[in-house]
């Protein structure tokens, strides 16, 4: 807008106002005398394009500009295709007040920057104007090669204060980008994972800045970021870039740890900014004079930047590495050595230093198995300088030994990698002896929390091995079952069943008829009253020895007739030998000896002993054979 | 001849009865070698000495179920298989081979639900092919000796207890004896009827009729168990465990 400047007091402000008006009319009525003739042309006068350069070197900034004049609607702006745009379209509208009759012009700007070397056209605008449709006609730019593309710039803030005399508000709106860009900037282009890296958004100015927006802050990913606090004021310092001295202010700062190695792109950043710039001269002396000005509403845009990230190392990589990157100092502390059984046990492990604490794995710390151990408290007391994150992070752990006893906790193992060095660093607290004395409700509590088991892992699966012993070998087709060899086997059993039984039924039979047995048995007990016979006969003693003969002979006899010894008369002696077919002779010579045995027991007789004994032998083995 | 046969009956019973291997030293040390081959994961050679003893006549379950496992690390599924069903045919209550059944099963195309079947014919033919018929027919044989030995002592026995013990006791004995000879008798009987098969071909078309101009009913793959329930010239009649049927030829299987 452009914008009329009064003074604000004095009594000569609308004589001067007067004279300011009376000379734009006179300019006007000039162009009016000449309207009819460019009837045509005035056309295209109310919508052109111009381009500060129409040659530019590659990575210089060049401004095209689209000025209309009138109450402009629909404005499209062509394909800038060659070209990047790093800011616009910025829009400037001036009004102009002649004796109560406004009339309105209007532009269109945008800055850009070519990329590469060769001859682009800048299209076609349009807009519509009153309802007719205007066309700018497209406009060559040749581009040579020049200067690397520059890091646009970032930035923030306007402080107009204590602007120095070289640092001059530039007077072209082609320039502003030139003198406000913005930039963002890390303190390092390669770092390890893990690394802090200060990145910082700065703000380049020579122009006066009214008002100023962040629009866009990159989203930073593949970063873990901490912000740095912002100071109350905005600090301006004067830089010199590119020859040129600027007042630049840091917009923000923000510390990264990169969480990936590899080539990580920070996204541009943008901001809004209302710039105060001096009006176009007219020419006018007042104008000169009072100084007149707009503000340009200019959006900038800052340009990606790269960061390289290097993965940690894997040479000397220790054990238990939780991630920790930096430096830093690690201790422990119990809060006491002795204690009874089911009270509780502080232990406190505090990580001190600078670096990606908050990025910190948990510790493993082996506590006695005995020991109900809880999920550890963190507290962090981190502040993000402007230079680096520091801090410490301190894990408390409340144990509880169940059990009566002396334990040990072991020292804790703890490493980081140094970037400076680009060495890993192991540090170690100390151990604790800590003595359990009896507590009170010792019974009640398990020993060990079933929350410290796991299932086994099932890392595959796989078929079960072979069989290495056991090899029972058989013939294929051969088949022990049903074969003759098991039936004959199996009938085997039924047959000894069988046999057995036939056999006990013949001995109980035999064992039933007890006369059986005696009349078998006779033999063997005369046999034995023989033997006393021929004892007594070599010993001389005549009447014992017919007594055992004749005792052996009644005994044999009664056993074998089964008829009880007192009963045995000498008649029936004879019927029954000789019903059981025992002949006649030998019932005789039975009978004869019996007598004679009789005889010789009370009276001497003239018979030899011996004869008498082989006699009664002879008899026996007679009745043995011949009896049925 | 007969005399000859009796003989190596005799010689099959004292295989039976002893753990121990009669058979030559050259099986035992081909056996140790293929298991060495299998150590050393020189699956391929492994299986060349299995299958060669096996070429040569002899068989057992750990034969099979290396020869088994051997085949399954060379890729070879439908074989791995086929060795364990028969390995499984040998010792059926061996954990080993039903995990490996189990496990190689799971590797195969076809995913078969098995029907359904009514609880006693499960269980019935659970009963029947749960022992191995060697063991059925060792155990008869023990069943009916010791059963023997008790109804002689019940014949000779004389207090009345002890006899009238030994009596109840043969004669369940001597039940349990005749139920393994039964039980065998009835294994044999299953296999006979229902053979099965593994298929071998990667695809198999099953057509609805025997011949090549069937309407084709479904396709199986390599792996899949099949019942064999019929036969036409070189076509069979297959039988799927969820119950569907159909023709397919006899190059396609190899029969358990």
């Amino acid at each position: 807008m452009k914008k009329f400047v009064f003074l604000k007091t004095g009594k000569g402000s609308m004589f001067r106002l007067n004279k300011f008006t009376l000379s734009l009319t006179v300019l006007l009525m000039c162009f009016s005398t000449l309207l009819p003739i460019a009837s045509l042309s005035a056309q295209d006068q109310k919508f052109s394009a111009q381009v500060s350069q129409t040659q530019v070197g590659t990575g210089e900034a060049f401004e095209v500009s689209f000025s209309i004049k009138g109450n402009a609607e629909r404005f499209s702006a062509p394909d800038f295709e060659g070209f990047q745009v790093i800011s616009g379209p910025n829009v400037s509208q001036s009004m102009t007040s002649i004796n109560g009759s406004m009339s309105v012009s209007s532009a269109y700007s945008f800055v850009l920057v070519p990329v590469k070397v060769g001859t682009y056209n800048i299209g076609a605008a349009s807009v519509f104007i009153g309802g007719r449709r205007y066309t700018t006609s497209p406009i060559e730019i040749k581009v040579v090669k020049g200067r690397p593309v520059p890091q646009a710039g970032s930035g923030n803030t306007a402080g107009r204060g204590n602007e120095t005399e070289d640092i001059g508000n530039e007077r072209l709106p082609a320039d502003i980008s030139k003198s406000l860009f913005l930039r963002s900037h890390t303190s390092k282009t390669t770092a390890y994972q893990g690394e802090q890296v200060v990145l910082t958004y700065k703000l380049y100015t020579r122009a006066g800045i009214v008002d100023s927006r962040v629009d866009k802050l990159p989203d930073l990913n593949g970063f873990w970021n901490e912000d740095v606090k912002p100071q109350q004021q905005t600090q301006w310092r004067v830089e010199t870039y590119k020859g040129l001295k600027y007042h630049v202010a840091d917009v923000k700062k923000t510390i990264l740890f990169a969480e990936h190695s590899g080539k990580i792109v920070i996204n541009p950043f943008e901001m809004t900014f209302i710039v105060r710039l001096p009006a176009e001269s007219t020419g006018d002396i007042m104008d000169q004079f009072f100084g007149s000005y707009k503000d340009v509403k200019y959006s900038a845009k800052s340009l990606p930047i790269v960061l390289n990230v290097r993965p940690l190392p894997e040479a000397g990589k220790p054990a238990g590495f939780n991630g920790a990157v930096g430096k830093f100092s690690v201790g422990a502390s119990l809060d006491k050595t002795e204690l009874k059984a089911n009270e509780t046990l502080n232990y406190k492990v505090k990580i001190a230093g600078s670096g990606n604490l908050k990025l910190l794995q948990p510790l493993n710390i082996n506590f006695p198995p005995d020991f109900e151990k809880y999920d550890p408290k963190t507290n962090d007391v981190i502040t993000a300088g402007s230079a680096s994150v520091t801090g410490s992070r301190e894990y408390a752990y409340l144990i509880i030994p169940r059990h009566q006893g002396s334990f040990r906790i072991d020292p804790l193992q703890f490493s980081y990698f140094n970037p400076e060095t680009g060495k890993y660093v192991e540090l170690k607290t100390d151990g604790f002896n800590v003595k359990v004395n009896k507590g009170l409700a010792e019974e009640n509590v398990t020993a060990l929390s079933s929350a410290n088991k796991k299932d086994i892992k099932i890392l595959d699966k796989d078929i079960r091995y072979i069989k290495t012993d056991d090899l029972k070998l058989q013939h294929q087709g051969d088949q022990f079952f049903g074969s003759a060899v098991h039936i004959i086997l199996l009938l085997l059993a039924p047959a000894l069943c069988l046999g057995a039984f036939i056999l006990r039924n013949k001995y109980r039979k035999d064992n039933l008829d007890q006369g059986k047995i005696k009349s078998r048995r006779a033999a063997k007990v005369v046999a034995r009253h023989l033997a006393a016979a021929q004892k007594y006969l070599q010993q001389q003693q005549r009447t014992e020895f017919y007594e055992a003969i004749f005792r052996g002979l009644y005994g044999y006899l009664s056993d074998k007739m089964g008829i009880a010894m007192a009963d045995l008369q000498r008649e029936h002696i004879s019927t029954t030998l000789k019903e059981k077919g025992v002949q006649g002779d030998t019932v005789g010579s039975l009978l004869e000896t019996l007598d004679l045995c009789e005889m010789a027991r009370f009276a001497p007789v003239q018979v030899a002993e011996q004869e008498v004994f082989e006699k009664a032998k002879h008899i026996i083995n007679q009745i043995e054979n011949e009896i049925v | 001849m007969k005399l000859y046969k009796i003989k190596k009956q005799l010689l099959l019973l004292i295989v039976a009865l002893l753990p121990v291997c009669s058979f030559s030293n050259t099986s035992d040390t081909a056996f140790a070698q293929g298991n060495d081959l299998y150590a050393k994961r020189q699956y391929e050679a492994a299986l060349k000495v299995y299958s060669n003893m096996i070429s040569r006549g002899e068989e057992s379950a750990a034969l099979y179920y290396n020869a088994g496992n051997a085949s399954f690390k060379t890729g070879d599924l439908p074989s791995a298989l086929l060795y364990y069903e028969k390995a499984k045919r040998l010792e059926p209550d061996d954990a080993d081979i039903v995990a490996n059944i189990r496990f190689a099963n799971a590797r195969t195309t076809d995913k078969i639900e098995e029907l359904p079947e009514f609880f006693l014919s499960r269980w019935w033919s659970g009963l029947i092919t749960g022992w191995s018929l060697s063991s059925l027919s060792l155990l008869s044989l023990v069943f009916a000796f010791i059963a023997a030995g008790l109804l002689i002592l019940y014949f000779f026995a004389h207090g009345q207890l002890v006899k009238r013990i030994a009596f109840y006791t043969s004669l369940l004995v001597f039940f349990f004896s005749l139920f393994t000879v039964f039980t065998g008798t009835s294994q044999i009987a299953y296999y006979s009827s229902n053979r099965q098969a593994i298929i071998f071909s990667n695809s198999v078309m099953v057509k609805a009729e025997p011949s090549e101009k069937g309407r084709s009913l479904f396709v199986i793959h390599e792996g899949t168990k099949v019942t064999l329930a019929g036969k036409s010239k070189n076509w069979t009649k297959v039988r799927l465990g969820n119950g569907t049927e159909g023709w397919m030829k006899q190059s396609d299987y190899k029969i358990i």
